[in-house]
């Protein structure tokens, strides 16, 4: 295992196409990007905001391995910006968009390569307070659609009104275009409603409600979503509710679900139908959707570990 | 089977590693965590939610009594102090059987900030239908209206109540007492087993710290809670600008009285027996000093809220008191964190994510 010291907690690790190199971004309101050669452990660049802003946690590689692009927030008006930054240029910024939106969180490229999409959380934070919310509300998440190259606007779409509340975090997209979304709920704590969204481009935002006592049991959070090899089924979990719920994008149906206390990182196996979890209490477990077996992988029983937020398969 | 796509030398999550610092000592073993699960289970959880099972089904009996004796009010208030007690008493467990059929919101649905109790018990008191009167009624009816704060605004309200306000009462008590009554016996015949069992790590729990992990969000994370809803929010910014309506329970007058009953249940569930407790567990981590710490702030908040002769309405308007309040609460921030501390030594991890908030 790779053992490289962070500056901080960090929250999501990219991988980069080419090259055997990670980025380890900085958890909300971080200051790093850690890139780092994983065979050698040595860090290859360190990279820094602009004073004046910070990371959301996420950033990702362009699939031909020359941009390295992230969420970033522009403290003084909180607007979001997403920053290209050019790896042969020796990581310096080429571009400077808007990210159309508060609290841009994960991003992803579509298929097309060009096209960005970005889960604007709605969430206005300042890193003077800390990670306190500052507009519940007035916030206005978004899902939005913009140019790589260009920063042009698009598409976007956003939670009827009354769901104002439900943060768009979270997203995965599979080379259909469909956009798999883990909200997290802002509201009074009662109120029951959808965790899970999907998109397909020009058409409206779709929120998924789980079975009533599954939708309950996710307890208003979900944290990670993603695809599974095949690209049609879709995992979430929802580390509070101690579960991870599957879902077919095809008809967006819920599928089912499976118990894993504090699942919250999530990657794909290059297996249709088979996803990975892992857990804030260090677990890792195998989950075959066919079988709907879970089975635990056991890790050195020395290493004293918890899996942060994210997680993906090099 | 998934060896052979040599999935491990290759999958980096984003990892946070935990170096010990300082003397090393082993964590507590998971047969030491079973002893305190087990202990904490049936000592603490088991008897409070039969507690609150006995004082529910008492208070259904006298609101009965009530609608055929309007005299015998201060009777039946006396029974809801009761219920409210057991509940208060047992509210900071969130796991189990209360977590089922929104039962936890049902019991109490609190805080209300859009009112939605009072709307809707106006609501149904200006319908006057039979229908709305029965368990079938309540098993599918809103939250708002089939708890504890309903029953408190009917039974501590300044109007004299109508014959079918009275009925309205029975029957939310009712309704009380039989979610009461269906916990405690779930506890008993559902969760009980499933802590027995943690140690096979083939039934619901993986293992015993696993069990034991809910057990200690139920000690620490309510600390934080009480002090946010109950205590912070009607002080608000001062005492000229207190909000004394946002107190859980003013209408009964109970509102510290509540707050004393949580820490006092922590205090309990911290404390264990003489021979397994958690606060033992720290001892045995050479964490004496932090355990000690976190015994005598309890003691020492009981002390400071039975010392304020006013209701928590009038108090966080009146200045000095405000300022004791403010100062409990900071002390509740202390206890918070040294909960936190203590949950780091025994390598229990509270919820890496699921508290993340990202």
């Amino acid at each position: 295992m790779l053992d490289h010291t962070l500056p901080q907690r960090a929250h999501h690790v990219a991988l980069h196409p080419t090259q055997p190199w990670l980025a380890a971004v900085a958890r909300r309101p971080g200051r790093f990007i850690d890139v780092v050669d994983y065979n050698t452990g040595t860090l290859i660049r360190q990279v820094e905001p602009d004073t004046e802003r910070h990371f959301y946690g996420h950033a990702i590689f362009s699939p031909d391995g020359q941009y390295l692009i992230s969420c970033e927030n522009n403290v003084a008006d909180g607007q979001g910006r997403i920053t290209v930054r050019d790896i042969q240029l020796g990581f310096s910024k080429v571009a400077d968009h808007p990210s159309y939106g508060i609290g841009p969180h994960e991003l992803a490229l579509m298929a097309d390569t060009k096209t960005l999409v970005v889960a604007n959380g709605g969430i206005l934070t300042h890193p003077d307070k800390g990670r306190d919310k500052l507009n519940l509300d007035s916030m206005q998440p978004s899902l939005a659609y913009i140019d790589l190259h260009s920063g042009e606007l698009l598409e976007q779409v956003q939670p009827p009104a009354p769901l104002h509340q439900l943060s768009i975090r979270h997203l995965d997209v599979n080379a259909a275009g469909k956009v798999v979304i883990a909200l997290q709920y802002q509201g009074a704590k009662y109120d029951d409603v959808p965790l899970v969204a999907m998109h397909q481009r020009g058409e409206p935002l779709q929120l998924l409600h789980a079975p009533d006592h599954v939708n309950r049991a996710m307890k208003q959070y979900c944290g990670s979503a993603r695809f599974d090899a095949s690209g049609r089924y879709a995992a979430i979990s929802s580390p509070r509710g101690d579960l991870v719920t599957f879902w077919d994008s095809r008809d967006n149906q819920y599928l089912g679900q499976c118990k894993t206390r504090d699942g919250c990182g999530l990657a794909a196996t290059l297996l249709p139908g088979e996803f990975l979890i892992s857990t804030g209490s260090g677990h890792l477990y195998h989950f075959d959707m066919a079988s709907q077996k879970r089975q635990r992988i056991k890790l050195d029983a020395n290493l004293s570990v918890a899996w942060d937020n994210h997680m993906t398969l090099v | 089977m998934f060896s052979r796509y040599s999935l491990l030398p290759v999958l980096i999550p984003v990892a946070t590693l935990f170096l010990a610092g300082g003397v090393a000592h082993a964590s507590p073993s998971d047969a030491q965590w079973q002893a305190i699960n087990v202990q904490l289970t049936r000592d603490h959880i088991l008897p409070r939610y039969q507690t609150l099972a006995s004082s529910s089904a008492e208070l259904a009996n006298a609101t009965d009594v009530l609608c055929q004796q309007p005299e015998q009010l201060t009777a039946a208030q006396t029974a809801f102090h009761k219920t409210m007690d057991a509940w208060q008493g047992i509210q900071h467990v969130q796991f189990g059987p209360i977590e089922f059929l929104m039962r936890n919101f049902s019991m109490q649905f609190w805080p209300d900030k859009k009112n939605l109790t009072s709307k809707q018990l106006n609501e149904l008191l200006s319908q006057k239908d039979t229908a709305s009167l029965t368990p079938e009624y309540f098993r599918g009816a809103s939250i708002a209206v089939k708890g504890l704060p309903a029953l408190e605004r009917l039974l501590f309200s300044d109007k004299a109540q109508t014959p079918y306000g009275c009925q309205l009462t029975a029957a939310i008590a009712g309704n009380v007492a039989t979610m009461s009554r269906e916990i405690a016996q779930e506890w008993e015949s559902q969760q009980l087993p499933r802590i027995d069992a943690a140690p096979g790590g083939e039934d619901y729990y993986e293992d015993s710290t696993e069990a034991a992990t809910e057990l200690m969000k139920a000690l620490v994370e309510p600390v934080e809670v009480v002090r946010d809803l109950k205590l912070l929010r009607p002080l608000h910014k001062g005492a000229n600008k207190a909000k004394p309506r946002r107190a859980e329970s003013w209408r009964s007058e109970r509102s510290l009285r509540n707050i004393q009953l949580n820490l006092a249940a922590l205090a309990e569930l911290y404390r264990g027996n003489s021979t397994t407790s958690v606060k033992a567990l720290l001892i045995a981590e050479g964490e004496s000093e932090l355990a000690n710490q976190i015994d005598t702030h309890f003691q020492q908040l009981d002390r400071t809220l039975s010392s304020i002769d006013k209701t928590l309405y009038q108090a966080v308007k009146n200045p000095a008191d405000h300022a004791t309040l403010k100062q409990v609460s900071g002390q509740m921030k202390a206890l918070h964190s040294q909960l936190e501390e203590a949950m780091q030594k025994l390598n229990i991890q509270l919820g890496f994510n699921s508290r993340d908030g990202d």
